[in-house]
Protein backbone atom coordinates (compact mmCIF):
# COMPACT_ATOMS: atom_id res chain seq x y z
CA UNK A 1 0.00 0.00 0.00
CA UNK A 2 1.33 3.40 -0.93
CA UNK A 3 2.51 5.83 1.68
CA UNK A 4 0.49 9.03 1.69
CA UNK A 5 2.36 12.03 0.43
CA UNK A 6 3.75 14.81 2.55
CA UNK A 7 0.80 16.99 1.68
CA UNK A 8 -1.42 14.53 3.48
CA UNK A 9 -0.20 15.63 6.89
CA UNK A 10 -3.24 17.77 7.39
CA UNK A 11 -6.71 18.21 6.06
CA UNK A 12 -6.34 18.36 2.32
CA UNK A 13 -8.48 20.01 -0.29
CA UNK A 14 -8.42 18.35 -3.67
CA UNK A 15 -8.44 20.44 -6.84
CA UNK A 16 -12.16 19.88 -7.09
CA UNK A 17 -12.60 21.44 -3.66
CA UNK A 18 -13.17 18.22 -1.73
CA UNK A 19 -12.11 18.37 1.90
CA UNK A 20 -10.48 15.19 3.07
CA UNK A 21 -8.75 14.55 6.39
CA UNK A 22 -5.89 12.48 5.05
CA UNK A 23 -4.06 12.78 8.36
CA UNK A 24 -6.94 11.11 10.16
CA UNK A 25 -7.06 8.24 7.69
CA UNK A 26 -3.31 7.84 7.68
CA UNK A 27 -3.13 7.93 11.45
CA UNK A 28 -5.62 5.12 11.57
CA UNK A 29 -3.74 3.16 8.89
CA UNK A 30 -0.52 3.37 10.86
CA UNK A 31 -2.22 2.13 14.00
CA UNK A 32 -4.20 -0.76 12.55
CA UNK A 33 -1.92 -1.82 9.69
CA UNK A 34 -2.37 -1.94 5.93
CA UNK A 35 -4.46 -5.11 5.74
CA UNK A 36 -7.08 -3.95 8.22
CA UNK A 37 -7.08 -0.50 6.68
CA UNK A 38 -7.70 -1.96 3.23
CA UNK A 39 -10.59 -4.02 4.57
CA UNK A 40 -12.05 -1.03 6.34
CA UNK A 41 -11.81 1.35 3.40
CA UNK A 42 -13.15 -1.26 0.96
CA UNK A 43 -16.22 -1.63 3.12
CA UNK A 44 -16.67 2.07 3.68
CA UNK A 45 -16.13 3.27 0.14
CA UNK A 46 -18.46 0.65 -1.31
CA UNK A 47 -21.10 1.43 1.27
CA UNK A 48 -20.71 5.15 0.68
CA UNK A 49 -21.54 4.85 -3.01
CA UNK A 50 -24.65 2.80 -2.27
CA UNK A 51 -25.83 5.22 0.39
CA UNK A 52 -25.42 8.30 -1.75
CA UNK A 53 -27.27 6.58 -4.60
CA UNK A 54 -30.09 5.65 -2.21
CA UNK A 55 -30.27 9.24 -0.99
CA UNK A 56 -30.53 10.47 -4.58
CA UNK A 57 -33.48 8.15 -5.12
CA UNK A 58 -35.16 9.44 -1.97
CA UNK A 59 -34.56 12.99 -3.14
CA UNK A 60 -36.07 12.27 -6.55
CA UNK A 61 -39.11 10.76 -4.87
CA UNK A 62 -39.46 13.67 -2.45
CA UNK A 63 -39.22 11.38 0.59
CA UNK A 64 -37.82 13.97 2.94
CA UNK A 65 -38.10 12.16 6.27
CA UNK A 66 -36.11 9.08 5.24
CA UNK A 67 -33.72 11.32 3.32
CA UNK A 68 -33.11 13.35 6.48
CA UNK A 69 -32.39 10.16 8.45
CA UNK A 70 -29.95 8.92 5.85
CA UNK A 71 -28.29 12.32 5.66
CA UNK A 72 -27.92 12.35 9.44
CA UNK A 73 -26.28 8.94 9.46
CA UNK A 74 -23.99 9.81 6.57
CA UNK A 75 -22.87 12.98 8.31
CA UNK A 76 -21.58 11.03 11.29
CA UNK A 77 -20.09 8.19 9.33
CA UNK A 78 -18.40 10.11 6.52
CA UNK A 79 -17.03 12.67 8.94
CA UNK A 80 -15.56 9.99 11.17
CA UNK A 81 -13.77 8.55 8.14
CA UNK A 82 -12.39 12.02 7.36
CA UNK A 83 -14.55 12.83 4.33
CA UNK A 84 -15.26 16.35 5.42
CA UNK A 85 -17.03 17.74 2.37
CA UNK A 86 -19.28 14.71 2.11
CA UNK A 87 -20.10 15.04 5.81
CA UNK A 88 -20.79 18.76 5.52
CA UNK A 89 -23.08 18.30 2.54
CA UNK A 90 -24.94 15.53 4.32
CA UNK A 91 -25.49 17.83 7.29
CA UNK A 92 -26.84 20.54 4.97
CA UNK A 93 -29.21 18.08 3.36
CA UNK A 94 -30.51 16.99 6.76
CA UNK A 95 -31.22 20.59 7.70
CA UNK A 96 -32.78 21.33 4.31
CA UNK A 97 -35.13 18.37 4.63
CA UNK A 98 -36.63 19.96 7.72
CA UNK A 99 -37.58 23.17 6.04
CA UNK A 100 -36.99 23.38 2.34
CA UNK A 101 -39.08 22.11 -0.49
CA UNK A 102 -38.03 18.84 -2.02
CA UNK A 103 -36.64 20.56 -5.09
CA UNK A 104 -34.17 22.49 -2.99
CA UNK A 105 -32.42 19.33 -1.88
CA UNK A 106 -31.78 18.14 -5.43
CA UNK A 107 -28.79 20.41 -6.15
CA UNK A 108 -27.35 19.43 -2.77
CA UNK A 109 -27.74 15.76 -3.61
CA UNK A 110 -25.99 16.34 -6.93
CA UNK A 111 -23.17 18.09 -5.09
CA UNK A 112 -23.04 15.23 -2.59
CA UNK A 113 -22.71 12.69 -5.37
CA UNK A 114 -19.89 14.66 -7.00
CA UNK A 115 -18.11 15.12 -3.69
CA UNK A 116 -18.46 11.44 -2.91
CA UNK A 117 -16.95 10.44 -6.24
CA UNK A 118 -14.08 12.89 -5.88
CA UNK A 119 -13.45 11.78 -2.29
CA UNK A 120 -13.43 8.10 -3.17
CA UNK A 121 -11.03 8.73 -6.05
CA UNK A 122 -8.79 10.77 -3.79
CA UNK A 123 -8.66 8.15 -1.05
CA UNK A 124 -7.93 5.39 -3.56
CA UNK A 125 -5.16 7.44 -5.12
CA UNK A 126 -3.69 8.61 -1.83
CA UNK A 127 -3.42 5.17 -0.29
CA UNK A 128 -2.85 3.12 -3.42
CA UNK A 129 -6.02 1.11 -2.87
CA UNK A 130 -7.67 -1.15 -5.37
CA UNK A 131 -10.95 0.44 -6.50
CA UNK A 132 -13.92 -1.29 -4.94
CA UNK A 133 -16.02 -3.34 -7.33
CA UNK B 1 -18.28 -8.53 42.30
CA UNK B 2 -21.83 -7.56 43.18
CA UNK B 3 -23.95 -5.81 40.56
CA UNK B 4 -23.87 -2.57 42.50
CA UNK B 5 -20.09 -2.59 42.87
CA UNK B 6 -18.70 -0.83 39.81
CA UNK B 7 -15.53 -2.15 38.26
CA UNK B 8 -12.44 0.02 38.73
CA UNK B 9 -10.79 -0.60 35.40
CA UNK B 10 -12.21 0.02 31.97
CA UNK B 11 -11.93 -2.92 29.61
CA UNK B 12 -15.33 -4.02 28.37
CA UNK B 13 -17.34 -1.69 26.14
CA UNK B 14 -20.78 -2.20 24.65
CA UNK B 15 -21.28 -0.11 21.50
CA UNK B 16 -24.81 0.28 20.15
CA UNK B 17 -25.34 1.81 16.70
CA UNK B 18 -27.51 0.91 13.73
CA UNK B 19 -24.92 2.03 11.16
CA UNK B 20 -22.78 -1.00 10.26
CA UNK B 21 -20.08 1.01 8.52
CA UNK B 22 -19.57 3.33 11.45
CA UNK B 23 -19.77 0.36 13.81
CA UNK B 24 -16.91 -1.34 11.97
CA UNK B 25 -14.75 1.77 12.26
CA UNK B 26 -15.62 2.22 15.91
CA UNK B 27 -14.95 -1.41 16.74
CA UNK B 28 -11.53 -1.23 15.09
CA UNK B 29 -10.79 2.00 16.91
CA UNK B 30 -11.77 0.69 20.32
CA UNK B 31 -10.28 -2.78 19.92
CA UNK B 32 -7.15 -2.20 17.88
CA UNK B 33 -6.25 1.31 18.95
CA UNK B 34 -7.75 1.30 22.43
CA UNK B 35 -7.18 -2.29 23.46
CA UNK B 36 -10.72 -2.72 24.77
CA UNK B 37 -12.93 -5.77 24.59
CA UNK B 38 -15.89 -4.61 22.50
CA UNK B 39 -19.33 -5.99 21.84
CA UNK B 40 -21.41 -4.25 19.20
CA UNK B 41 -25.18 -4.26 18.87
CA UNK B 42 -27.18 -2.92 15.93
CA UNK B 43 -30.25 -1.86 17.90
CA UNK B 44 -31.49 -0.96 21.32
CA UNK B 45 -33.44 -4.19 21.49
CA UNK B 46 -30.35 -6.25 20.70
CA UNK B 47 -28.41 -4.36 23.34
CA UNK B 48 -31.03 -5.08 25.98
CA UNK B 49 -30.94 -8.75 25.09
CA UNK B 50 -27.14 -9.00 25.23
CA UNK B 51 -26.05 -6.54 27.87
CA UNK B 52 -26.28 -8.64 31.02
CA UNK B 53 -24.39 -11.55 29.52
CA UNK B 54 -21.63 -9.26 28.28
CA UNK B 55 -21.41 -7.24 31.50
CA UNK B 56 -19.89 -4.04 30.11
CA UNK B 57 -17.91 -1.55 32.15
CA UNK B 58 -19.28 1.29 30.00
CA UNK B 59 -21.93 1.61 27.29
CA UNK B 60 -21.67 3.78 24.18
CA UNK B 61 -25.11 4.43 22.77
CA UNK B 62 -26.21 6.03 19.52
CA UNK B 63 -29.15 8.41 19.94
CA UNK B 64 -30.98 8.17 16.61
CA UNK B 65 -31.84 4.56 15.92
CA UNK B 66 -34.93 3.06 14.33
CA UNK B 67 -37.28 1.32 16.72
CA UNK B 68 -36.02 1.77 20.25
CA UNK B 69 -33.93 4.92 20.13
CA UNK B 70 -31.05 5.88 22.39
CA UNK B 71 -33.22 7.54 25.01
CA UNK B 72 -35.61 4.59 25.18
CA UNK B 73 -32.71 2.16 25.35
CA UNK B 74 -31.13 4.10 28.19
CA UNK B 75 -34.37 4.14 30.15
CA UNK B 76 -34.67 0.37 29.73
CA UNK B 77 -31.02 -0.17 30.68
CA UNK B 78 -31.53 1.77 33.89
CA UNK B 79 -34.17 -0.73 34.98
CA UNK B 80 -31.66 -3.59 34.94
CA UNK B 81 -30.23 -3.96 38.47
CA UNK B 82 -27.04 -5.61 37.25
CA UNK B 83 -26.18 -2.42 35.35
CA UNK B 84 -26.42 -0.17 38.36
CA UNK B 85 -23.45 2.19 38.18
CA UNK B 86 -22.47 1.32 34.61
CA UNK B 87 -21.95 4.64 32.79
CA UNK B 88 -23.80 5.28 29.56
CA UNK B 89 -22.38 7.72 27.01
CA UNK B 90 -24.46 8.99 24.13
CA UNK B 91 -22.86 9.31 20.70
CA UNK B 92 -24.66 11.74 18.45
CA UNK B 93 -24.33 14.49 15.88
CA UNK B 94 -26.87 16.54 17.80
CA UNK B 95 -24.75 18.24 20.42
CA UNK B 96 -26.18 21.68 21.03
CA UNK B 97 -26.24 22.84 24.65
CA UNK B 98 -29.94 22.08 25.09
CA UNK B 99 -29.56 18.63 23.60
CA UNK B 100 -26.60 17.75 25.79
CA UNK B 101 -28.50 18.93 28.86
CA UNK B 102 -31.41 16.71 27.87
CA UNK B 103 -29.12 13.71 27.43
CA UNK B 104 -27.71 14.27 30.90
CA UNK B 105 -31.20 14.53 32.35
CA UNK B 106 -31.92 11.16 30.79
CA UNK B 107 -28.98 9.75 32.70
CA UNK B 108 -26.09 9.82 30.25
CA UNK B 109 -22.79 10.63 31.95
CA UNK B 110 -21.44 12.36 28.85
CA UNK B 111 -21.89 12.86 25.12
CA UNK B 112 -19.42 12.17 22.32
CA UNK B 113 -20.14 14.18 19.20
CA UNK B 114 -20.27 12.63 15.77
CA UNK B 115 -18.25 12.71 13.64
CA UNK B 116 -15.36 11.68 15.84
CA UNK B 117 -11.71 10.88 15.23
CA UNK B 118 -11.25 7.09 15.52
CA UNK B 119 -7.64 7.54 16.54
CA UNK B 120 -8.62 9.75 19.47
CA UNK B 121 -11.83 7.99 20.46
CA UNK B 122 -10.26 5.52 22.92
CA UNK B 123 -8.59 8.31 24.88
CA UNK B 124 -11.84 10.24 24.91
CA UNK B 125 -13.66 7.24 26.34
CA UNK B 126 -10.95 6.74 28.97
CA UNK B 127 -11.17 10.41 29.96
CA UNK B 128 -14.92 10.09 30.45
CA UNK B 129 -14.37 6.95 32.50
CA UNK B 130 -11.85 8.69 34.75
CA UNK B 131 -14.30 11.53 35.34
CA UNK B 132 -16.99 9.05 36.25
CA UNK B 133 -14.75 7.21 38.65
CA UNK B 134 -12.92 10.26 39.96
Amino acid sequence: MAEPGETGAETATAPGGVGLDIARLDGLRRLIGDAEFQRLTDRFLGDLSARVAAMARLGDAGDRAPLAREAHRLHGTAGSYGLETVAALAARIEVACAGAGSAETLPMLAALSAAMEASVARVIEQFGLEPST
Amino acid sequence: MSPSEPTLSLSRLLYVDDDPTLTLLTRISLERVGGFTVKTCASGAEALAEVEAFAPDLILLDVMMPGLDGAGTLRALRKIPALDGVPVVFMTAKVTGDEVARYRELGAVDVIGKPYDPVKLPDLVRAIWRRCRG
